[in-house]
């Protein structure tokens, strides 16, 4: 991007970039109102570069979190360090460097959508007026929205709005985005170029932080996930690791079940059962690896007509943590 | 992009004149709105309308709003008339929609929090929309004033001006004291302008805080009615706004004027001081 | 919960509205509790030495300000506060403010203050120029030649204007003196800036409802600066002070009064054959009977009443209660007062305020007097207290 190179070329030489402090921490961050604990105690750990899926079902405490982030909502008690930095005490330098989507667009709608990306751009003493046009009209480009630019925001449909707020979210180069719910009012189209836009930004390095009901795009494009409920932040960690989590079931085909079941338990495996209608057994994975399994089957003399492993899907997880599906609401 | 470009500063540099271009985006944003320019149209028509009517039906000395049978011997007079006729009610609407929108608008439709997060630190923010409701408030006082001068000009013609002591001075003289008079309804409804923005820092709903604002007024010009509470009439919000007539005596008691005028900034310091705290305080939750 | 951090942060940016409000009450209270605190700490003069020096004041120009006001307990009358009309409704209520300007015998100038008018009154030489801004209604009266003669004649207005200055009003109050009076100094007071005593005057007689009157003259200049009668209440009923006073000369443009083109000007010239012949025939009026009775005083000094006599009260909004005449409007002045009147046994109205007090008799007689309603009574029965 032009804007990215002029605002580099007019900076001065700033602390040396470290990857090695994450994006975002927060330490046992708090926030109740009245006597409802809205978010209790979480220590959320987004590592540079990363792509966090921020998961959780409606009321868990996702927006209230995403709010302290970006300084709209005072925490209670707890810490937030955001780019190395402590907020909310640096959010005049931090936010520039974060663009955010949060709870849904909010524009004027009486403005165009080019007078509502300059409103902001304005308001950002960060950004470069010499280059405004040109970054205003890269964003709408970059969302698609060029054609409808010259349009008044009131006739925008959700999803241009939608377009309309991610634009806004990247008016100038960010190092993090915060997106809560970024796809919401998108055709699947729409989904597919928000998931693409994502995985573009952060192949350029940015960190982004998602929070999305829409498991199986979090699970294609998230490096890292979080689960929220009940204000608690109940798992986090690198997706394999979280998935791991939840146990893979190695499930062995065989006519001969009885010695099939005395070398699963043998290995250790956990939870073994019989299936005779099936000609099954089934148990848990755990540590072992699946040719150990099958290698110890063979061993104790059964025939190996097929064996399975299934790893848990985002969602299996999900309910088993939070005890709900998605989009319940509260 | 590329990786490397996230050796970018950790802070960015900032733009000199920020603050007049969030300023000027303020004041660009409240003349772009429909409601707003139909307000400064509704102020524009009164003064208009007042001249026509002088000028079919001839007025006789003492009848009407002060001001209203000199008239027709001076169009300069109509601006008095006019900012008499509007400084009760019609200046203080236009104010109170306006302040009272200021931050409740932005809360109710979550554009606050998209300012806040530019970001626009809240102490900036409030400062900015003050100033922005401030020249709206100064601009709804000269239209007003600049309709009534133009029209009355037209339709009567200006002349030397006849004060309310019965002294005569010439129209350059005249001219000075309808700015005078102007400046000082703006001042005056300064500190409308300031409650208005503390309401509306307190709530979400612009439409409430409009209310609200324009209620103060009503309070205000209340308890000035009740002449038991004739102790504090001197401290009341709208008690001296007529006090622009000062400017119309031949001998200007510029001690009163600066006394009022601090009176009307006291009310704007504790407004906006009050203002600031509460957004500092603030949950953003729209 | 008290001590997270973000109730201190509120409680710290709630501060600031705080101070702000405390600095603006800092800033408004302390320069005149500065002047007040210390309270001036003037010789001792006797009663006698105050008023010598008031006499021998050779005070002749100045400019202030002065505000009247009322506080006899009587409701405001509809739309008298913001007019800058003399009328008689405009002094019993509310706060009026008028504006002086003196320089020597010859040039003095008086500006009763509405808030969007002003009623002034111009003596300069031989001319005196009376506007009023609600009629744009110019007077003008030439006077004699003769400048003393025309301080003198010049009564009818000039006088009747410093009535409502300090002035006047100790000079009025001053020949109300006598035995039944006891007079003190207090040398404590402080008036539009200016040290002053303060000559206080308590009425022996407790039929009176005047309390006492404090006349405040000015320790340097000797003018009087403030006059207060106390009638039941704690406040002065009725009161007329300098809010701000300089003695320098005013400007000569001040008195400079040349009517505005195109108003009406009525021309009145003192002195003249003209006036003499109106005179006559005003005479002949009053003694051929045809001119209204004048009012009659009963009593002396402070419990003096003032009868007016039923073909004068006749005209009076008063009266009309008196003949059990109403009128519709609800807000008229006669229907205000009907709100206040109290049926006496004998059948008499009353109408009670702080200071003054009202008989409605029977007959159409009124009675005023700054009295007892007993007073008032007696003095309807011909028995004069």
């Amino acid at each position: 991007m032009t804007a990215a190179a002029t605002a580099a070329a007019t900076t001065t030489q700033g602390p040396p970039y470290d990857a090695v402090v994450p994006a975002i921490r927060t330490t046992g961050l708090t926030r109740r109102f009245g006597s409802q604990v809205a978010v209790s105690a979480v220590d959320l750990l987004v590592p540079r570069g990363a792509v966090y899926g921020f998961l959780g079902p409606n009321g868990s405490g996702k927006t209230t979190t995403i709010r302290m982030l970006l300084g709209l909502l005072a925490a209670d008690s707890g810490e937030i360090e955001m780019l190395g930095q402590p907020m909310p005490d640096a959010l005049a330098q931090v936010l520039p460097r974060v663009g955010a989507l949060i709870e849904g667009p909010a524009f004027h709608p009486y403005l165009t959508g080019t007078a509502n990306l300059r409103r902001l751009d304005v308001s950002d003493a960060t950004a470069n007026p010499a280059t405004s046009k040109e970054r205003i009209a890269a964003a709408l480009s970059r969302v698609g929205l060029t054609a409808a630019a010259g349009k008044k925001y009131r006739n925008y449909s959700l999803g241009m709005k939608q377009r309309l707020g991610l634009a806004a979210a990247l008016l100038q180069p960010r190092d993090l985005l915060v997106l809560d719910e970024p796809t919401n009012g998108l055709d699947p189209q729409g989904t597919r170029e928000v998931r693409h836009l994502v995985r573009e930004l952060a192949q350029d390095g940015a960190t982004v932080l998602v929070s999305s009901h829409l498991l199986a795009e979090v699970e294609q494009i998230a490096t890292h996930i979080g689960i929220m409920s009940g204000g608690e932040l109940l798992r986090q960690g690198t997706l394999t690791e979280v998935l791991s989590d939840g146990d893979a079931v190695v499930t062995v085909t065989t006519p001969d079940l009885g010695e099939a079941l005395e070398a699963l338990l043998l290995l250790g495996l956990a939870d073994a059962t019989l299936d005779r209608e099936h000609q099954q057994v089934q148990a848990r994975l755990g540590e072992i690896p699946a040719e150990a399994v099958a290698q110890a089957v063979i061993n104790a003399g059964a025939r190996l007509r097929g064996l399975t492993v299934e790893r848990p899907h985002l969602e299996d997880l999900f309910v088993s943590l939070t005890g709900e599906g998605f989009d319940v609401l509260r | 992009m590329s990786f490397a470009d996230l050796t970018l500063p950790v802070v960015r540099p900032r733009y000199r004149g920020a603050f007049w271009r969030l300023y000027k985006g303020e004041v660009g944003i409240s003349l772009r709105r429909r409601r707003n320019l139909a307000l400064l149209a509704v102020l524009s028509a009164i003064p208009l309308m007042i001249g026509i009517a002088v000028y079919l039906s001839t007025p006789r000395a003492g009848d009407g709003p002060a001001f209203l049978g000199q008239i027709t011997g001076n169009g300069l007079f109509l601006v008095f008339t006019a900012l008499t006729v509007c400084i009760p009610v019609f200046l203080p609407l236009v104010v109170g929609v306006v302040s009272g929108d200021s931050i409740a608008g932005e809360a109710g439709s979550g554009t606050l929090r998209y300012l806040l997060t530019v970001p626009v630190t809240r102490t900036r923010l409030l400062v900015a929309k003050t100033l922005g409701v401030a020249t709206f408030t100064a601009l709804a006082v000269a239209v007003v004033a600049v309709v009534g001068l133009v029209t009355g000009a037209v339709l009567f013609g200006l002349g030397n001006v006849t004060l309310l002591s019965g002294d005569t001075v010439s129209l350059g003289t005249g001219l000075l004291r309808a700015l005078g008079v102007s400046a000082y309804v703006m001042v005056a409804l300064f500190g409308l302008a300031a409650g208005g923005m503390f309401i509306s820092t307190l709530t979400e709903n612009a439409i409430a805080a409009m209310a609200t604002t324009i209620g103060l007024v009503m309070v205000s010009a209340l308890l000035d009615a009740v002449p038991q509470l004739s102790a504090i009439h001197g401290v009341l919000l709208t008690h001296n706004w007529l006090g622009f007539g000062e400017f119309l005596r031949s001998n200007v008691d510029t001690a009163a004027v600066l006394r009022w005028s601090a009176l009307h900034l006291a009310y704007a310091a504790v407004f906006l001081s009050l203002a600031w705290a509460r957004l500092q305080s603030k949950d953003v939750t729209s | 919960m008290t001590t997270s951090p973000r109730s201190l942060r509120r409680r710290a940016a709630w501060s600031a509205p705080v101070l702000t409000a405390a600095a603006i009450g800092a800033a408004t209270l302390l320069p005149s509790a500065a002047s007040a605190s210390p309270h001036p700490k003037l010789p001792a003069k006797t009663a006698a030495q105050l008023l010598a020096a008031v006499q021998s004041s050779d005070v002749s120009t100045l400019s202030g300000t002065i505000v009247e006001t009322a506080r006899l307990g009587l409701p405001s009358l509809p739309g008298t506060n913001s007019s800058a009309a003399l009328t008689w409704q405009t002094l019993v209520s509310g706060t009026h403010t008028a504006r002086v300007w003196f320089n020597g015998v010859d040039q003095q100038r008086l500006a009763v203050l509405g808030q969007l008018s002003e009623s002034d009154v111009v003596h300069n030489g031989r001319n005196v120029w009376t506007y009023a801004s609600d009629t744009q209604a110019v007077a003008h009266t030439l006077l004699p030649a003769n400048a003393e003669k025309s301080a003198a004649t010049s009564a009818t207005k000039a006088e009747n204007l410093q009535k409502y200055t300090p002035q006047g009003a100790a000079a009025a109050a001053l020949q109300a003196i006598t035995p039944s009076t006891q007079v003190a100094v207090d040398p404590t007071a402080r008036v539009a800036g200016q040290p002053a005593y303060t000559l206080v005057l308590t009425p022996r007689d407790t039929r009176s409802t005047v309390r006492k009157v404090a006349i405040a003259i000015d320790a340097t200049h000797n003018v009087p600066l403030r006059v207060q009668v106390f009638g039941a209440g704690a406040a002065p009923a009725f009161e007329t002070a300098f809010t701000n006073i300089s003695y320098q000369a005013p400007a000569a443009s001040v008195f400079a009064f040349t009517p505005p083109s195109g108003a009406k000007v009525t021309n009145d010239v003192l002195g003249t054959a003209a006036q003499k012949k109106a005179a006559d025939k005003l005479g002949t009026k009053i003694k051929t009977g045809t001119a209204k009775v004048s009012p009659t005083v009963v009593g002396t000094g402070w419990t003096s009443v003032l009868v007016l006599p039923a073909s004068t009260a006749g005209s009076s909004p008063l009266s009309a209660l008196t003949s059990g005449s109403t009128s519709s409007k609800g807000d008229s002045p006669t229907a205000v007062l009907s709100h206040l009147t109290t049926t006496l046994p004998s059948g008499d109205k009353l109408l009670s305020s702080a200071l003054i007090n009202v008989l409605l008799a029977k007959d159409g007689r009124v009675l005023v007097g700054a009295v007892s309603p007993s007073v008032l009574e007696q003095a309807a029965a011909g028995q004069p207290g």
